[in-house]
């Protein structure tokens, strides 16, 4: 059973090998050896339905449709909306009288309409195929690279140990060198300002990038408009519950209002004390941000990593900034 | 069952798996024949997705049942590495050794410290029981390690099949990090440490190894992985199927009863769909039958009838109920 060389990937070889080796009798039989090896020729996936965009006029439904019970505990709630103003204690008095009868309006069967109109079916509306800011490839390194924390590995680490014997310290434990891990999860916090209505697919698209790495339960999305400082999430219950650091990493995505301007940002002052709030909890910080290092602002204190949120950002790339993983606490 | 599988001879011709000491019965299908028949013969991990309780992990104890083979099993953990699977050292103990004999009275060789993980045991047994030590090392230091598993020889041969549970819940390296010891069959030791004069563990010419990979498909696994391993998907089984497990389970129980519970189940996976919680499983079907056969309770919707609360609490699983 030993083989000295390296296969690879199950390639057409295997597939001839299982095909003469095994007595299949018929073509299912054949299919499914196969679509064992991966070499199905499957119908295209039932495609999952988009996500909406987010419309704060449909809370608290949230993406649900109004027949589909609410969900145990919702992987993301968008904030409540504005406080409607109060109406008018008294009432007023008002009649609702028929209008006079107009004379229809003549259709417009002008040929040019009819043009624009035999350019759109109605039947044929073909989504327009949009890349995401993190390929779907790349972003699970990104993720792991962006949220990875330290925690005590398996692999010793001989020069404490070497060092503790030289000097005749006793060695209650063995000292182990740093291991990143994803064990802790991570909070994600979602800017849907205004200005970042351009992203608002991407930011839908992270939860579902982020919770695969980290796992859902692991993952505790907020929302914002603008002050990450008034963050909030929903409990199952459907209360609301304000943001606080709560010893994971912090993944951020705004664009500062940037907008597009050239220039430095100049960020919301709440982004001072939220980067500021994070390290005093001893919590690692990561903003990603859609718009060049050039647009950036320089000082957010606080010390958070700013990523570029963009299709060639790579997970080399931050763990050249952060390393093999955050340290908490 | 019109496939008959050539290497996955030992088969029952009805695809069933009686129960016998220690393992219970178990129904296979044609495409899990075809999957493991087709491992096999291309010496390639299978990985097992499906949902919860469909039968996963209990595919690999049939299969090793089936076979006559060694069974040795690990459930991933998010602190699960290749070491742990693998070889470690158990350094702590090397040290005190080394502090409490003093300088050369009685040092033990290398090879003592090493605790050989499952995929060693699978390799190579015969030197994983002794720790990689040399037969007369192990006379002399009383080393025999207990097989990890459920051990079944047949003649010489000491085949396995190695289960690697819930490869999901492991930290998203350690797939990638499993690539070579399944690929090439073989595991480097750590620096400095030699069995029988070689630096790295190779699978036996004369061993055949089935290697049997689940997920509950928490975790995206990467790509590369994916591309190597024989892919096997357990549908949840249609009511008919799960009322001949369920006779197989319970040979002498009421069919009408395991009939409803079936179809019970197969309400409540359509309903879980549409509510989006976790359906039901074949291992929560099982269980329902075998409690409402030894306690004799009928499958009445009677609002607080007994079998509701069975219902609920081994089917439905709602707490706020």
């Amino acid at each position: 059973m030993t083989d000295e060389t390296d296969r690879g990937e199950i390639h057409l070889g295997d597939l001839a090998r299982a095909l003469a080796a095994l007595k299949w009798e018929n073509d299912d039989q054949a299919k499914a050896i196969a679509a064992c090896l991966g070499f199905a020729l499957h119908t295209s996936p039932k495609p999952k339905p988009p996500v909406e965009i987010y419309d704060r006029q449909r809370y608290p439904s949230g993406e649900r449709t109004p027949e589909q019970p609410p969900p145990e505990r919702p992987l993301f709630v968008p904030p409540a909306p504005e406080a409607v103003p109060p109406l008018p204690a008294n009432h007023l008095a008002g009649r609702i009288q028929p209008l006079p009868e107009r004379a229809p309006a003549a259709p417009d069967d002008s040929a040019w309409l009819q043009e624009g109109d035999a350019l759109y079916s109605a039947e044929e509306q073909t989504a327009v195929a949009r890349q995401p800011l993190f390929l779907e490839r790349t972003s699970r390194h990104i993720v792991s690279a962006a949220l990875g924390t330290l925690r005590s590995g398996a692999e010793i680490d001989e020069a404490k140990l070497i060092s503790a014997i030289c000097r005749r310290e006793p060695i209650p434990e063995l000292p182990r060198r740093p291991e990143a891990t994803l064990e802790l999860g991570c909070q994600l916090l979602l800017d849907y300002s205004a200005s970042m209505v351009p992203f608002w697919e991407d930011l839908n698209g992270l939860i579902g990038q982020v919770g695969e790495v980290m796992g859902e339960g692991n993952t505790r999305v907020y929302s914002f408009d603008t002050r990450p400082t008034e963050a909030v999430c929903w409990t199952p219950e459907g209360e609301r519950e304000p943001w606080q650091p709560e010893g994971r990493p912090v993944l951020a995505a705004t664009d500062f209002g940037i907008q597009g301007r050239s220039g430095r940002a100049q960020p919301d002052s709440a982004w001072r004390i939220f980067a500021e709030r994070c390290r005093q909890a001893g919590v690692p910080l990561v903003i990603l941000v859609p718009w060049p290092r050039a647009r950036w602002p320089l000082d957010l204190g606080g010390c958070p990593e700013l990523v570029h949120w963009n299709a060639h950002t790579s997970a080399s790339t931050i763990r050249k900034k952060i390393g093999l993983g955050h340290r908490i606490g | 069952m019109s496939y008959r599988p050539t290497f996955f001879e030992s088969l029952p011709k009805d695809y069933v798996l009686k129960k016998t000491a220690g393992v219970d019965p178990y129904v296979f299908s044609e495409d899990i024949a075809i999957a493991v028949d087709v491992v096999l013969a291309t010496n390639r991990p299978l990985l097992v997705s499906g949902n919860p309780g469909s039968g996963k992990s209990r595919l690999a104890d049939a299969v090793a049942a089936v076979q006559g083979w060694s069974l040795l099993a690990k459930t991933m953990t998010s602190r699960a590495r290749l070491e742990s699977l693998t070889v470690e050292v158990d350094q702590l103990r090397r040290l005190n050794d080394a502090q409490a004999r003093g300088k050369g009275s009685g040092m033990r060789p290398d090879a003592y410290y090493l605790n050989p993980g499952l995929v060693w045991w699978a390799f190579q047994p015969e030197t994983a029981c002794r720790r990689g030590l040399s037969e007369s090392d192990a006379n002399n230091h009383r080393v025999s390690l207990p097989y990890p598993g459920t051990e079944r020889i047949s003649g010489s041969a000491r085949h396995a099949v190695l289960l690697i549970d819930e490869i999901d819940k492991a930290e998203p390296d350690l797939p990638n990090d499993l690539l070579e010891p399944l690929d090439r069959r073989r595991f480097d030791l750590p620096e400095g440490f030699r069995v029988d004069g070689r630096s790295r563990i190779t699978g036996g010419e004369n061993i055949s190894l089935l290697t049997i990979i689940t997920t509950n498909g928490e975790r995206e696994l990467p790509q590369a992985f994916l591309r190597r391993c024989v892919m096997l998907e357990l549908p949840d089984p249609e009511p008919d199927q799960l009322v001949r497990i369920g006779l197989k389970h319970i040979p002498n129980g009421d069919p009408d009863r395991i009939r409803k519970i079936a179809d019970r189940l197969h309400t409540f996976r359509t309903k879980a769909d549409d509510l989006r919680r976790r359906p039901p499983g074949t291992a929560e079907f099982l269980d329902a039958i075998h409690a409402c056969e030894k306690l004799k309770i009928p499958v009445s919707d009677a609002p607080g009838s007994v079998w509701k609360k069975i219902e609920n609490a081994i089917l439905v699983k709602d707490t706020k109920a």
